[in-house]
């Protein structure tokens, strides 16, 4: 057998090997959140730079959608990662930190909602109506049309149920995470998300012309 | 929505999934991810000179207390060597005298005892009365100084440095050692304070002396 018959033997094994080598590199690069909050207790803030902008924007949309006023998300955003920092010594990884992140969250919402009782009268928040470049116009005029009956509805929801819909969807929290970080019980919690879901799913259903 | 809501529970939705991801697009302001990352870095920061800024006012009590007990100590030096108490009933001491005592030692440097013995010196009682409690006086100051005698021997040197009214208790005894007898004339006055400089009452026998000159004026004093 010819050098370059066993070369081209050897070859694909080699680049499958490689391949398989670099995703598990890929996989080794991506620390889990709990012991990036640790490296940052002792001192690596790169590890919290990390940390954030794995978290940053789920976290975002889940407080714009509760607060209803991109103001007071943004305050609350700067509550809740203010919280996590003075919070990094007694930082104990028990839970996940992603339901330990939206408890925090979840607290200050909360704690925003006592302090201002009429927050639920405005709502400033405009849904993304970005068209997308391949779409013709009637379709780009349907999915917008779509994508406000959805902001409508989910702004309808109670905030119990909109507060599960976005723990699920946004944080991609279980059942069970979402009992932890809400306090209630996991059947109330499925009960909630599937009344949620309903409500939206219906509002996505509804015809044009009967909106 | 992922597989894993999928697999655990029926309670999501795909399409309503992929509808609000459709329309959820908003990210995080810019401004906002500044604020949060540099007080990130600056609380990850001052874990040493939180130390140090505990540390500053501890110096900084400390260096007044320090300052402060120089101070006091300053202030009571002169204090520590008093010309001592004489306990003459106020009938028999001289005017001079008596103003002497009222510039001695302050009531709080003073020890019970001296302060038990004065008391009754002051007041206006009769001969016998006056001569039993100064014997009583005596006795007790006699047991003072004796006290203080073994503290001298058995105390080290840094204790002994603050106990100025055990002195001025032993200055007070060592001037009853000349009794009204010794003190009628100049010359068994005299051979008492040799007799006190005998037995290294040096303090004892400087105040007789100035006492002996009071009573005798120099043209008499034979010394």
């Amino acid at each position: 057998m010819s050098v370059f018959a066993r070369l081209a033997q050897l070859a694909p094994r080699a680049l499958s090997q490689s391949a398989s080598l670099a995703y598990a590199r890929r996989m080794e690069h991506r620390p889990e959140d709990s012991a990036l909050m640790l490296r940052y207790r002792d001192g690596d803030v790169a590890a919290f730079e990390t940390l954030y902008r794995r978290h940053k924007d789920p976290l975002f949309r889940y407080l714009l959608r509760m607060c209803r006023q991109p103001a007071a998300a943004e305050d609350v955003f700067q509550e809740v990662w203010g919280k996590i920092i003075r919070s990094r010594d007694n930082y104990r990884p028990t839970a996940k930190f992603t339901t330990f992140l939206y408890h925090v969250a979840h607290n200050c919402f909360i704690d925003y909602i006592r302090r201002n009782k009429r927050h639920a009268d405005t709502t400033d928040i405009e849904p993304d109506t970005q068209p997308d470049g391949a779409d013709c116009p009637e379709t780009l005029v349907e999915k917008s049309l779509a994508r406000r009956r959805l902001d409508d509805a989910l702004r309808s929801l109670p905030d119990e149920q909109r507060d599960v819909f976005l723990l699920y969807e946004e944080a991609g929290l279980s059942l069970d995470d979402i009992a932890l970080v809400t306090d209630c019980k996991r059947e109330t919690v499925k009960s909630r998300l599937r009344y949620a879901v309903r409500k939206l799913r219906s509002a996505l259903d509804e015809s044009p012309e009967a909106s | 929505m992922t597989d894993r809501h999928m697999k655990q529970d029926d309670s999501g939705d795909p399409r309503v999934s992929a509808a609000y991801r459709e329309m959820a697009g908003e990210r995080t302001p810019e401004h906002l991810d500044h604020v949060i990352l540099n007080a990130a870095r600056s609380a990850a920061k001052p874990r040493r000179s939180k130390a140090i800024a505990w540390l500053r006012p501890v110096a900084w009590a400390a260096t007044i207390g320090v300052c402060l007990a120089i101070v006091i100590e300053i202030a009571l030096l002169p204090e520590q060597e008093p010309a001592g108490i004489v306990p003459v009933s106020e009938d028999t001491a001289s005017p001079t005298e008596t103003k002497r005592l009222e510039k001695t030692t302050p009531q709080a440097a003073e020890p019970p005892g001296a302060q038990a013995v004065r008391k009754p010196a002051r007041g206006k009682s009769a001969d016998m009365d006056g001569r039993a409690d100064e014997a009583e006086a005596l006795n007790s100051l006699r047991e003072l100084r004796q006290s203080s005698e073994i503290v001298e021997e058995t105390a080290p040197a840094s204790t002994l440095r603050s106990a100025p009214a055990t002195a001025t208790a032993l200055e007070f005894a060592t001037e009853r050692y000349c009794d009204e007898s010794q003190t009628a004339d100049p010359e068994s006055w005299l051979e008492c304070i040799l007799e006190l400089e005998r037995q290294g009452l040096y303090d004892a026998a400087r105040l007789e002396r100035e006492l002996l000159a009071e009573a005798f004026p120099p043209p008499e004093l034979v010394r």
